[in-house]
């Protein structure tokens, strides 16, 4: 082998690095770009009587600087984060709405109770009464909005969640696309890597992970399959199965991804998806936005309860009973499998056990009713009657596992019927005021109370709470009490009072167990038991006794010294314009603690979830900030290995072009060797 | 370790970006005074500030219903005082009209004063208070609470206290029912009550009058047969005292005369002074305890009028003079009543004061931002970016190609 041949392989080789270095200085900046290099190797020696002659070098390929195992790391960092900054950037627009001075709940709900309490100051006033329904419709209207917000951030997530799928699909073809190409050009050729189109199909890879977690498999044949989670395929070989967004199976108005070969579908199931744009959609949709969406339903729904609850033991200015103030909310079912529609009739329990859950009921002809708990598949009841959110439920007495609401099927469902139930989801946006004149504000109670005016005692009767509407309005039923008189006179020998309605009919007085008589939260809902009792000892009841009559359902308080015959009368209130009884109990609702099993007032319910979301949107400006450090990490890693450094091309450019400049060297000394040797001949 | 060219690039930017952005939340923390601008900021004191800004605007609302009851009490308060006013002014003409020198001219000219007081004492009762609602009318506030003339006042109200919202536990009372002002002017302490009649033409006066036993209630009639003898009628069997008595005896005076008479058991004792003149009578009646103070003058008026000069008069004027003094005393116990409303509600004003100096001074606390650290920090973020800034355009500045050539 002559020195000019060495030279030229010399030659060649040194002009596959200036390339090659050409080509990594070229891609530089090129997203997912791995630096190549020259493999170059010594030609094997040539046997001579005086041992080996090198034959020069030979370039035996041409290599990408790639480490599958931080390329993996650098791809994991990249869908936690793409995971983590989606659900920051969806949450984020929670986060403040909710605790806005302007736009939040807080200080729509702190007006209308400065409405109630101007109402309570000047219960006659038909400006304070016109203002306190005004500041209500602007509570309702507040409800809207938010809930309206809400709503839109969730076909936002819709409409991202179908663009993500349409991305994926798009993606995994051209991996599937990649997949042959590279068999083949590695097959065809002399099995060396295709190094650009690996780069390639990596980067593709590394873009469907910023959509949604899959792991890759890699084949011998160079090939990669692509799978979710558990093994659900993506990408096998050369297929590519597409996702598609199609209507939830167990919720129709939701969003559930499906993978399609063809023309049938699969559903994937939630929980399979996990990571990317995907993963952080539907882990804010499910942990965040259907959690505010139904607490803000629960707001109104208790709001409404309460105050229904309360108003309609008042009476207005024209002296009816007060009726609805907002209208009624009913939870929202949706019957999900069926041969047979059943309709069903739900309905309110306690506003206090309501929770912020969706849930399932099934049934079975065997088994009876089942109903679960959505998010984490607890059985609240199971019976052969539908729920009815009654505390005999065998699970009710654990307040948590209570649910609020009732369920009245109109025909027994057929077995294995399931409905979705939620009770709270669409009450914000549902609420409505009922009463639009300002007369029919019931600030009022509808009776009076009077200690004659020939007592010749001490005695005082006051108090005075309605119970129930049992026995107001029952002469003629036109909304207006008319339960008359009634007439309570003290024995001062016996020591008891005794009462007779306007009938001339006794009256049996009774006491209410316990010390609070009637729960403020629960206006309408008597606790404790009553048992007749009729005593009154000065002695010993002069600081008050509270008594309580069934017809009309009320409760009232005599304290003093009666003289024997003196008589007490509770009569309707028809005239009770400036009486600001039931707008003072209305008002106090603003503290009662009516929510969170009844361990919250409003105010505070609500802060709670201001308090929630901002604890989630946190933990997500958290995860980002920490999944960005791994994800700098990782490529920081992954570049100190793939990464080209210009610095280090400069250096090689230098180096080869010397490496260059020396094979040429060598081959004009070569050539000056032949022309010595022609010369010989001239 | 190898350094990639992109990655000096891009740690660079990314860190200059997030330098920026610390930035940028610094200065909207200065610019708005608040450290939590977003509940992420800090949830905890985020949602703590959304529960004091909701307690801060209760008591603010309760400061504004102190003020409005404050106003009511006021102008109940200087309403009280009128009425008070006017029962002493009666109570004074009263004393006047028990002159033994005034002759029947005078007694008619008292009547007539006694008259316009009447008028004034209705308007009074039927005052209305800034929203034309009456203020002794209890809840029916659109009833006219007194109607009526000198033969009679009958109340329209109820016994409704209206009250205002002044604290989270308190309802203040602002309102006075009209039953409690005017119409329980409480009589002698007695249940029943002893009194000459009109006509009489002796000086016989009722001495004293005591129970003694259990009083039934039974209506009597003493009839002086002769200026020493008496007959006892039973009046509720026989008003006119035309029938038989029940029994007679005869007159000491200053000997309790025990009714009903021996042989039923004695209930009451009325003793009977001076020298009552044949025929003279005196009537029992049981006391109803209270009456009202529109019957009070209109009594006085009439006795002024047409109750002449004797025993009966006096005694009359008397029974005027007590029932003055125990309606002023009335008015005055609901005045102190009112009065230590409003000392209450003053307690509870500077307690809200104070509360809103709390509640504001929390709000601070939980999402103000303190200028001292939160200054320091920003000039801090400056000087990391300018260092950033300058590094990073020292270090790119660096390269082997800036040598080749």
């Amino acid at each position: 082998m002559s020195l000019m041949s060495i030279s030229l392989t010399a030659l060649n080789a040194a002009q596959a690095g200036l390339t090659t270095t050409g080509h990594n200085i070229a891609n530089s900046s090129t997203d997912g770009y791995n630096r190549q290099r020259v493999i170059q190797s010594a030609q094997t020696g040539l046997f001579t009587g005086a041992g080996f002659f090198g034959q020069g070098a030979k370039v035996d390929a041409v290599q990408r600087i790639y480490s599958q195992f931080q390329a993996a790391q650098v791809m994991s960092a990249s869908t936690a984060k793409a995971e983590f900054s989606t659900y920051n950037t969806e949450i984020k627009q929670i986060d403040n709405l909710l605790a806005d001075d302007t736009v939040g709940l807080s200080p729509a709900i702190d007006n209308f109770f400065k409405g109630l309490q101007e109402l309570s100051t000047n219960p006659s006033s038909i400006p304070s009464r016109q203002s306190l329904l005004s500041s209500s419709q602007s509570l309702v209207e507040r409800f809207h909005a938010l809930s309206q917000r809400l709503t839109e951030i969730r076909s936002g997530v819709k409409a991202q969640l179908s663009e993500s799928a349409q991305t994926v699909t798009s993606l995994a073809k051209q991996v599937a696309e990649l997949n042959y190409r590279i068999g083949i050009t590695e097959s065809g050729g002399a099995g060396l890597p295709a190094n650009d189109l690996h780069d390639l199909r990596d980067q593709l890879i590394s873009k469907i992970n910023e959509q949604v977690r899959v792991t890759a498999s890699a084949q011998s044949d160079g090939q990669i399959n692509l799978f979710f989670g558990s093994g659900q395929p993506l990408v096998v070989g050369q297929t590519a199965y597409g996702l598609t967004v199609g209507q939830s199976p167990t919720n129709p108005e939701e969003q559930a991804i499906f993978s399609t070969v063809g023309s049938s579908s699969i559903l994937i199931s939630d929980n399979l998806i996990s990571g990317g744009v995907m993963g952080g959609l539907i882990r804010f949709r499910d942990e965040a936005l259907n959690v505010a969406q139904n607490e803000l339903g629960k707001l109104a729904v208790t709001i409404t309860k309460n105050m229904n609850d309360q108003h309609a033991l008042g009476q207005d200015l024209d002296g009816s009973l007060g009726g609805l103030y907002f209208k009624n909310l009913t939870p929202d079912v949706k019957q999900l499998s069926s041969t047979a529609a059943v309709s069903v009739t739900a309905s309110y329990t306690q506003a206090e056990d309501l929770k912020s859950e969706d849930y399932t009921l099934s049934y079975f002809t065997a088994t009876g009713y089942t109903l679960r708990r959505n998010s984490d598949g607890m059985t609240v009841y199971t019976g052969a009657t539908p729920p009815d959110g009654t505390t005999t439920d065998p699970t009710n007495a654990d307040k948590t596992l209570r649910y609020g609401f009732s369920l009245t099927m109109g025909s027994t469902p057929t077995d294995g019927d399931t409905f979705l139930i939620q009770p709270t989801r669409k009450a914000a946006e549902s609420m409505q005021m009922a009463i639009q004149d300002t007369r029919k504000v019931a600030a009022a109670a509808p009776f009076a109370l009077a200690a004659e005016t020939s007592n010749t005692g001490t005695a005082k009767i006051g108090g005075g709470q309605v119970v129930s509407l049992t026995g107001f309005d029952t002469a003629v039923v036109d909304g207006k009490p008319d339960f008359g008189t009634v007439t309570v006179t003290y024995n001062a020998t016996t020591k008891t009072f005794s009462a007779v309605n306007a009938a001339g009919a006794a009256v049996t007085l009774n006491v209410r167990s316990g010390v609070n008589t009637l729960d403020p939260a629960d206006p309408g809902t008597p606790q404790g038991t009553l048992t007749a009792n009729n005593s009154y000892d000065p002695a010993i009841d002069g600081a008050g006794k509270t008594f309580e009559i069934g017809s009309p359902a009320m409760s009232f308080t005599i304290s003093g010294d009666p003289a024997n015959g003196d008589v007490f009368r509770i009569t309707t209130n028809p005239l009770g314009t400036s009486d600001n009884r039931n707008a003072l109990a209305l008002g106090a609702l603003q503290n009662a603690k009516t929510m969170l099993n009844g361990g919250a007032s409003y105010g505070y319910a609500y802060s709670q979830l201001v308090s929630d979301v901002g604890t989630k949107s946190r933990d997500a400006e958290v995860g980002v900030t920490a999944q960005e450090g791994l994800y700098d990490q990782a490529i920081a890693s992954q570049q100190s290995i793939s990464g080209v450094n210009l610095d280090e091309e400069a250096a090689n450019l230098i180096r080869y072009q010397q490496a260059y400049q020396a094979a040429a060297r060598a081959m004009n000394i070569a050539k000056s060797l032949f022309d010595e040797v022609l010369s010989i001949a001239r | 370790m190898r350094i990639s060219t992109a990655q000096i690039y891009d740690t660079n930017v990314g860190n200059i970006t997030r330098q920026q952005s610390d930035l940028l939340k610094l200065q909207n923390q200065l610019s708005t005074g608040k450290r939590v601008v977003t509940p992420s900021d800090d949830p905890i004191a985020a949602a703590r500030a959304l529960e004091v800004s909701q307690s801060a605007q209760q008591v603010q609302l309760q400061k504004e219903a102190q003020g409005t009851a404050n106003d009511k009490l006021s102008s109940l308060d200087s309403r009280l005082g009128s009425i008070s006013d006017l029962f002493a002014y009666v109570h004074e003409r009263a004393i006047q009209a028990g002159s033994a020198t005034l002759n029947q001219s005078d007694r008619d000219s008292i009547a007539a004063d006694m008259q316009a007081q009447f008028d004034s004492l209705m308007s009074m009762a039927n005052a209305t208070d800034e929203n034309g609602e009456y203020m002794f009318s209890g809840y029916k506030g659109d009833v006219q609470p007194f109607t009526g003339s000198l033969t009679g006042v009958s109340y329209a109200g109820d016994q409704g206290q209206r009250t205002v919202h002044v604290s989270s536990s308190r309802n203040i009372p602002v309102s006075l029912s009209g039953d409690e002002l005017l119409m329980r002017i409480r009589t002698s302490g007695q249940s029943f009550n002893a009194q000459p009649s009109i006509g009489n033409t002796g000086t016989g006066t009722v001495s004293s009058s005591t129970v003694v036993g259990t009083y039934a209630g039974g209506q009597y009639g003493i009839r002086f047969t002769s200026a020493t003898t008496y007959d006892v009628f039973d009046r509720a069997a026989d008003p006119a005292m035309t029938g038989a008595a029940m029994a007679s005896g005869t007159y000491t005076a200053g000997a309790p005369i025990n009714l009903p008479p021996a042989p039923a058991t004695a209930e009451i004792q009325v003793t009977l002074n001076g020298a009552p003149a044949t025929n003279d009578s005196f009537a029992v009646n049981p006391s109803a305890g209270t009456t009202d103070a529109f019957t009070m003058i209109s009594d006085f008026i009439t006795n002024l009028r047409t109750g002449g000069s004797g025993p009966a008069y006096y005694a009359a004027i008397q029974d005027t003079m007590s029932l003055a003094d125990s309606a002023q005393e009335n008015v005055l116990r609901l005045r102190a009543q009112t009065g230590s409303h409003q000392l209450e509600l003053d307690s509870l004003g500077s307690v809200a004061d104070d509360l809103s100096l709390q509640y504001a001074d929390r709000t601070q606390r939980l999402i103000g931002v303190d200028y001292a650290s939160a200054i320091s920090d920003f000039q801090l973020q400056n000087t990391f970016l300018e260092a950033s800034r300058n590094t990073f355009v020292k270090t790119t500045n660096l390269s082997l190609f800036s040598f080749l050539s």
